[in-house]
């Protein structure tokens, strides 16, 4: 019963993700600790292997159809890596209340956007090619956002793509597509660490993993006929609940 | 630093595609095989895990490989230092 509930869990994350380009973290996370009981830190170390799940199966489209800047994946990948050692070396350290509204913090930003797509989405998308701007911001960004996804089971593309976008001056498609490639490796140097650090559970990986290969194959299909605009307002309320339980559960913690 | 033509596919980018399409279903072939209620499973997820965190690793070397044939020595060098990052990270991860 608990391997059909994460399949469908998977399905879910990797087919929201796949129709609203939302990371499959910010709903894995929250559906493993929440609806499955699992601790904060395996939950973060099945929801890795999740993204790196979904981040090889979009690269190999987005690479097909020219939208990854591998040089540019190459630079900025450097520091998310070397901040995703870090975190995941240093993420038993980190109390698990900081880490609970830390993942809240989040999980509010991505309710946020989910209400309000903003300008950048509804925006046609800019041309290329074109001079890549402030790469230094970009790489900074991008060690932050490594250090995120080891420590809280996140892609990062939702500090990523924004930045490639608006600050580095990379047209939107390719900057979604070359966050695809990126957040698999920060997602794989996480991952390896809390597996060889013993936080994977066994058993729960795979009935993710597949169910958010699924999901994302399903949405891709049937974006087009999905009313994205309701389904961005529904999302966005289950995650105000979302980071207000997780929230509570880190504002406890970190009372007692 | 000056992209290259966005929106054009680049040389190494088709084989790129085929190897990440090649661990995606050599990693689903494993982790599905390890649901069935047969013994070893366990193992073969692992090697379903394995599959897929490792796909990065090959990726990078691919683009280290690439990018020096085609006389691109300064991404090739960074691919090889993003290599050696990722590979840093497991060595730690296991200590």
């Amino acid at each position: 019963m608990t391997t059909v509930g994460l399949l469908v869990l998977g399905g879910g994350a990797g087919f929201l993700g796949s129709v609203l380009g939302l990371g499959g973290g910010i709903v894995l996370v929250p559906g493993l600790t929440i609806l499955f009981g699992f601790p904060l830190r395996a939950a973060v170390a099945v929801s890795l292997v999740g993204i790196a799940a979904t981040s090889a199966a979009a690269s190999a489209n987005y690479l097909e159809a020219g939208r990854v800047d591998v040089p540019l994946a190459l630079r900025l990948e450097i520091p998310a890596v070397a901040g995703a050692i870090a975190a995941g070396l240093t993420a038993r350290m980190v109390p698990e209340a900081i880490l609970y509204l830390a993942f809240a913090t989040v999980v509010l930003y991505a309710a946020a956007a989910m209400a309000d797509p903003g300008p950048s989405r509804r925006g046609p998308p800019a041309e290329g090619p074109g001079e890549i701007r402030r790469l230094g911001v970009g790489a900074a960004v991008s060690g932050g956002a490594g250090v995120a996804s080891a420590l809280l089971g996140i892609g990062g593309g939702v500090a990523k793509v924004p930045i490639m976008h608006l600050v580095m001056g990379v047209p939107l498609q390719v900057a979604t597509g070359t966050s695809a490639f990126m957040v698999g490796m920060t997602a794989a140097a996480g991952g390896w660490i809390h597996w060889l650090q013993g936080e994977l559970a066994a058993g729960a990986a795979a009935p993710v993993a597949l169910g958010v290969l699924a999901g994302s194959h399903l949405g891709s299909r049937t974006s087009d006929r999905i009313p994205d605009r309701a389904l961005r307002w529904v999302l966005a309320a289950v995650l105000l609940y979302v980071a207000a339980r997780m929230g509570w559960t880190g504002m406890r913690g970190l009372a007692t | 630093m000056r992209a290259r033509g966005w929106f054009r596919r680049a040389p190494g980018d088709r084989a790129l595609a085929a190897l990440l399409r090649g661990a995606v279903g050599l990693a689903t072939a494993a982790l599905a095989a390890s649901l069935l209620p047969v013994p070893g499973a366990a193992t073969v997820e692992a090697a379903g895990v394995a599959v897929l965190l490792s796909a990065p690793f090959v990726a990078t070397l691919s683009a280290a490989v690439s990018h020096g044939r085609r006389g691109r020595t300064v991404d090739a060098v960074l691919a090889l230092a993003l290599l050696a990052t990722l590979l840093a990270g497991v060595w730690l991860g296991a200590l």
